[in-house]
């Protein structure tokens, strides 16, 4: 594994290591461009994997202090814990569903095809499908996706699904496929197929989903290409005389200081940290963050339109059994404004173990009694649904810092604010009501709505656009203001689509590896 | 197969703990949880209240006192002035309502009085003890019928993950 110094200004400084980071350090190297992960978070192994709600929820969990605010419910019942995401080696590619969902072509046009919507900051990518195809197949053969790109065959249906799905007949839907899955359902790539263990999303114990953990970030330092320093946690970018990013301070796992020197810098730090990094870096040339001339860093924070909606059969379901999200109900996700919102939702088969039922059944303080336990009893008679749909973009949902309140490294912390917009509220309602009715259909005697759980699809707060003024990057990740700093994550989308968004970053990631790649050889940066 | 061991038989156990003593709970349970956990050891002392309000919070016929009692030890040890002070005020708040304590009122009464108190960090903290306690537990899982972790039998792919037929 290569060690490069701290005063070595020719490498690429990645920070973050999950599906953005991790991904682009490994096409990097395959280019032999030298690169060194900053990541916050410690290096786990499979062994360290358990089939264990909590106890992986604890060893993973990016746990530093957050202030959920704005009218979402979590402000009220998960004050300090709006999003559910990672800190470690891997990042958010280790507690991840394996959903592996393209982008349609409506949904990188939302802006040209709805038109302005009021309350929203609608806007168009600088992306197309037609553009995106290419790299989606790309990333579906890196990943290993079930479907055609690799040939491998969908999930057999588990139990779960097979009463999802009997009920969407019922009901007339016709787009029911157990995938596409980023879980191997034959060996691939050097991983096993999925045994059904049940235990997907918080890290697959045999590595049949697939995570940069045991894929790119490995095989990038077996390179000789990129070093990962884990427990690196980045503090601020800094910048030249002529504004270009030229070094990253950091802690390191002893809580000293660091400084690396960088010819690119690369953030992939998840909608949360990445943007949180941009404003803290602010300097005197830069007053309100890096690459903020628009003032759109931190802004248009966006989670998915979600609810978890679980079904009560009358007889033994066994969620629990077998791959967590492998069911995929696509009738609803298409752009059809007539139902009274724009894009479109799917709805996703999501199993939780008793645990964490227990702890999402009912978040709010009515959470107890003789009807929670009631429903508690019925657990293995339970089917469940996730709820993943288009949230439009709104200025004031965004990321800011906290005025006081200071994490461990001295940073302030960040303030997530979010509301739904009236649209927003109208899908949830919509499609809480059409899995109702699929669940019904197969015989239901109870249908429980949960509030949505804290946000693991986190995007949208440095967004693409394609005029400087209206967002943060351009259509490869690159700042606007600041040539070599780029942006490798989920914050570069321009909205949410109503897909799952892991494959859409690795898509990007592995492009955007292509032009830096072209821009360090054409010294343009 | 698979069924004789899940909650379809709660509402059966249920129903047959009504018209049965402990020594057949112990024996309808038998097979479903570790016999050590059916001994009957003397519980250590919770103060007035506390397991009755536990018992309140997740009310679950099927398990015993002890599986709320550990907890809520837990819990005071943690946070002893937090717990004394919130049961004081409960006690209070029933010999006042109702010239009575807590543990002696029926259960609609105790659920009102309850529902009260729901937004405090007290009750907050013994729910969130309990939710734990009771759920994160796994020597009740079987009682849910939950399995559990898996991936130490092969996972579920020949242990069941398609055997529903009765749709």
């Amino acid at each position: 594994m290569a060690t490069f110094a701290q005063d070595d200004d020719g490498v690429v400084v990645i920070i973050g290591s999950g599906a953005g980071g991790g991904t682009l350090a490994n096409a990097l190297a395959k280019q032999k461009i030298r690169s060194v992960v900053l990541e916050a978070g410690k290096r786990h192994s499979l062994e360290d994997i358990e089939n264990d709600e909590w106890a992986m929820f604890k060893k993973i969990s990016w746990l530093d202090k957050r202030q959920a605010a704005g009218g979402w419910h979590l402000t009220e019942n998960n004050p300090t814990l709006p999003a559910w995401i990672v800190k470690g080696v891997g990042g958010s590619t280790v507690h991840w569903a394996g959903i592996a969902l393209r982008f349609r072509d409506f949904e990188f046009r939302m802006q040209s095809i709805n038109g302005d919507i009021a309350g929203a900051n609608l806007l168009d990518w600088p992306v197309t499908l037609e553009e995106m195809a290419p790299w989606y197949e790309k990333a579906e053969k890196h990943m290993g996706v079930t479907g055609p790109s690799t040939g491998m065959a969908y999930h057999p249906w588990h139990n779960s699904f097979k009463v999802l799905a009997t009920g969407a007949k019922r009901v007339g839907y016709k787009e029911i496929l157990s995938g596409p899955m980023a879980i191997n359902t034959e060996p691939y790539d050097e991983r096993a197929a999925c045994q059904q263990l049940g235990f997907c999303m918080q890290g697959c114990k045999m590595g049949a989903k697939w995570s940069t953990l045991y894929t790119d970030i490995p095989r990038a330092e077996a390179s000789g290409y990129c070093e990962v320093r884990p427990q690196s946690m980045v503090l601020r970018i800094e910048h030249d005389a002529k504004g270009r990013a030229n070094a990253v301070v950091y802690a390191d796992a002893s809580g000293t200081i660091q400084r690396q020197k960088a010819r690119v810098v690369c953030v992939a730090g998840n909608s949360i940290e990445s943007p949180r990094l941009l404003l803290n870096s602010a300097s005197a040339m830069f007053p309100d963050g890096l690459a903020n001339s628009s003032g759109q860093v931190g802004r248009n924070y966006m989670t998915h339109t979600t609810a978890g909606i679980f079904a009560v059969m009358p007889k033994p379901v066994n969620m629990h059994r077998g791959t967590t999200c492998a069911g995929v109900i696509s009738d609803e996700s298409y752009n059809d404004p007539s139902r009274g919102f724009v894009g479109g939702y799917r709805l996703e088969i999501l199993a939780l173990g008793l645990p964490f039922l227990s702890a999402f059944l009912d978040p709010t303080p009515k959470g107890w009694g003789k009807q929670f336990t009631s429903r508690m009893e019925k657990y293995n008679h339970m089917s469940g649904v996730w709820l993943c749909g288009e949230d439009l973009p709104l200025e004031n949902n965004r990321i800011t810092l906290h005025d006081s309140e200071k994490d461990q490294y001295g940073l302030p912390i960040p303030v997530v604010t979010k509301s739904d917009h009236p649209m927003d509220a109208a899908m949830r309602k919509h499609g809480v009501a059409a899995t109702a009715r699929c669940y019904e259909a197969a015989g239901a005697t109870d249908i429980i709505e949960l509030p949505p759980y804290p946000a693991s699809h986190n995007m949208g707060t440095n967004r693409m656009s394609a005029k400087a003024r209206d967002g943060v990057v351009n259509k490869w990740g690159q700042s606007h203001d600041i040539p070599n700093l780029f942006v490798s994550d989920g914050s570069q989308f321009t909205t949410s689509g109503g897909q799952n968004p892991t494959l859409t970053i690795v898509a990007l990631a592995l492009r955007q590896a292509e032009q830096i790649g072209r821009l360090l050889n054409e010294r343009a940066i | 197969m698979h069924d004789s061991a899940r909650p379809q038989g709660t509402l059966n156990r249920r129903r047959f703990l009504s018209i049965s003593g402990q020594s057949l709970l112990a024996l309808s349970l038998s097979q479903l949880i570790p016999v050590n956990l059916l001994a009957e050891e003397r519980l250590p002392d919770l103060p007035d209240g506390l397991l009755r309000m536990g018992r309140d919070v997740f009310p679950h016929d099927f398990i015993s006192d002890r599986h709320y009692v550990q907890p809520l030890l837990g819990l005071m040890d943690e946070q002893p002035a937090l717990v004394a002070r919130g049961l004081d005020d409960l006690q209070q708040q029933a010999r006042q309502a109702h010239g009575s304590t807590f543990e002696q009122l029926d259960e609609a009464e105790r659920v009102a009085l309850l529902t009260d108190i729901e937004n405090t960090p007290f009750f907050k903290a013994v729910r969130s003890s309990l939710m734990f306690g009771l759920y994160d537990n796994k020597a009740l899982f079987p009682l849910f019928g939950y399995e559990g972790s898996s991936w130490e039998y092969g996972g579920y792919v020949n242990r069941g993950f398609n055997d529903l037929n009765w749709l």
